[in-house]
């Protein structure tokens, strides 16, 4: 354990996030220190999502960001030779009906003039892309540079890095309070000390209301766990990641499948619980876009908590009333994918220069300041039939 | 890769234990597992366990009895997906019951 010292910048919440903020923060000289709650980092969401790296299906507002991160994510694994398991290959979004066939059309037309390498693929094409879909897939959007990485290791791999940069990691070390003059942050406060510094990065997630709150804020978005499960290995059947008819499916490395998928109707809260009804939903939609999945068994259920936002889209900003504190989170489930350019986009604010990747979609004043979301979200969400 | 196999489900040898503890800065048998898959078979670390637990704890320092099982995780034996697929399977719907006793956030390294 380090005992703590002062420091210029102080990141919160050791996620892939915080561990990408911090790394491009001491690239650029900073002294910063990484503070995480658990023993380890990335046991939270960063950690547990199924390491989904995609381009695909995104609004227009964040392919950006997806398509920045896409660059980053090459940039771990090949500049800095990250042994994280990340291969590109291809996403598949899939539809089951005309009217999903329709949309998927006007979004491949859509992402393409956005510059994204998109193809809309059906009949013996798409049978040769993946040839074990299920014959009720009519067509899909296929996204060669899309792919997956090993989240656990992703995680160590950037963590690693940072601190080979001069980042200070302090584990099993909690923020209790953040000390405040003149609009400034003027130390962090922990379980294990004080930390006196220049500037805040809040990466925490589904928390970071808790951090909000310490300055008297609060950022419109709320906690919802998400559920996957993976089957035991078997012979290779699967190698893009597809996904459609609320399921999501893709192969491991080691052979397995994993399938996961939420709901946006799912309750908000805290509980890393699995459900018979989700697993029960995963079986019957994975083996109806995917009929393979009926000849393995389910060998593992776990969840984590996502922060959702009210469009989906991740919150990106300077914490308003506060001068040294920017934040991201909101990201709905895809936080892992785009972790990186958030990352170093919040070391550029942090830096005091406009962002490199464009985030005027993804700013927290696209919402309205006196929005009550947990509401509004309570009020539509509730449990599966 | 040489050495001896501990996980016979995916087998994973004592070689690959050592070298994830070295290269990954591992401290806990949840992250043994996490990392190098040890006990993430069919058999989820049934036949493994001690094993495993009695080279991490030597290449460690600690005493075996120090390292908390990783988590156990549902639904502890493989299930076929095809029986995920029939309806009321079960009485109620939260079936997670031993996770939540290993909250990562609680895991301590010693």
């Amino acid at each position: 354990m380090n005992s703590l010292r002062n420091h210029e910048v102080v990141v919160i919440g050791g996620g892939v996030m915080g561990c990408t903020a911090a790394y491009f923060l001491a690239c650029e000289g900073r002294d910063v220190a990484l503070v995480e709650r658990a023993a380890q980092v990335g046991t939270e969401a960063s950690g547990r999502n199924a390491g989904g790296i995609r381009q695909n299906k995104r609004h227009p507002a964040e392919l950006p960001m997806a398509m920045a991160s896409v660059k980053l994510w090459q940039f771990f694994r090949d500049e800095l030779r990250g042994p994280f398991e990340y291969e590109q290959n291809g996403n598949i979004a899939l539809a089951t009906s005309e009217e999903e066939v329709r949309a998927l059309e006007a979004e491949a037309v859509r992402l393409q003039g956005q510059g994204l390498d998109v193809r809309h693929v059906r009949g013996a094409d798409l049978k040769e892309l993946c040839p074990n879909l299920s014959d009720t897939v009519l067509a899909a959007n296929y996204c060669p540079t899309d792919g997956f990485a090993n989240p656990i290791l992703a995680i160590r791999f950037i963590a690693q890095c940072a601190r080979e940069r001069g980042v200070t990691i302090y584990l099993e070390t909690q923020v209790t309070g953040l000390a405040m003059r003149g609009g400034r942050i003027t130390a962090v406060q922990t379980n294990q000390g004080e930390v006196a510094t220049e500037a805040v990065v809040n990466t925490t997630g589904p928390w970071a209301n808790e951090i909000a709150a310490m300055v008297g804020g609060r950022l419109p978005f709320v906690p919802r766990p998400t559920q996957l499960a993976v089957t035991l290995p078997m012979p290779p059947v699967l190698r893009q990641w597809i996904s459609g008819d609320m399921v999501y499916v893709r192969p491991t490395q080691a052979g397995n499948l994993l399938v996961g998928g939420g709901g946006p109707r799912d309750p908000m809260g805290f509980a890393r619980e699995n459900t018979h009804s989700r697993i029960h939903r995963f079986a019957v939609n994975g083996a109806r876009i995917f009929p393979p999945l009926k000849r393995t068994s389910m060998v593992r259920a776990w969840a984590g908590i996502l922060a959702i936002s009210p469009d989906g889209l991740a919150i990106i900003d300077r914490m308003p009333g506060v001068e040294n504190m920017v934040f991201a989170t909101g990201c709905s489930g895809t936080g892992f994918c785009t972790g990186p350019g958030t990352g170093k986009t919040l070391a550029e604010m942090i830096q005091g220069r406009v962002p490199t990747i464009p985030i005027d979609g993804l700013r927290l004043s696209r919402f309205p300041a006196d929005l009550d979301f947990e509401a509004a979200y309570q009020r539509q969400s509730q449990p599966e039939p | 890769m040489g050495g001896v196999t501990l996980c016979r489900c995916e087998l994973v040898t004592d070689e690959d234990i050592k070298a994830a503890i070295d290269r990954w800065n591992v401290h806990s048998m949840n992250e043994v597992k996490l990392i190098t898959r040890a006990g993430k078979g069919a058999c989820q670390g049934r036949c493994c366990f001690s094993l495993v637990r009695a080279l991490v704890a030597y290449v460690l320092g600690v005493d075996p009895g120090t390292l908390l099982p990783p988590r156990v995780r549902l639904p502890v034996r493989p299930v076929p997906v095809v029986l995920f697929g029939r309806p009321g399977t079960t009485t109620g719907d939260t079936i997670s019951m031993i996770a939540p006793l290993q909250d990562s956030s609680r895991e301590r390294r010693t």
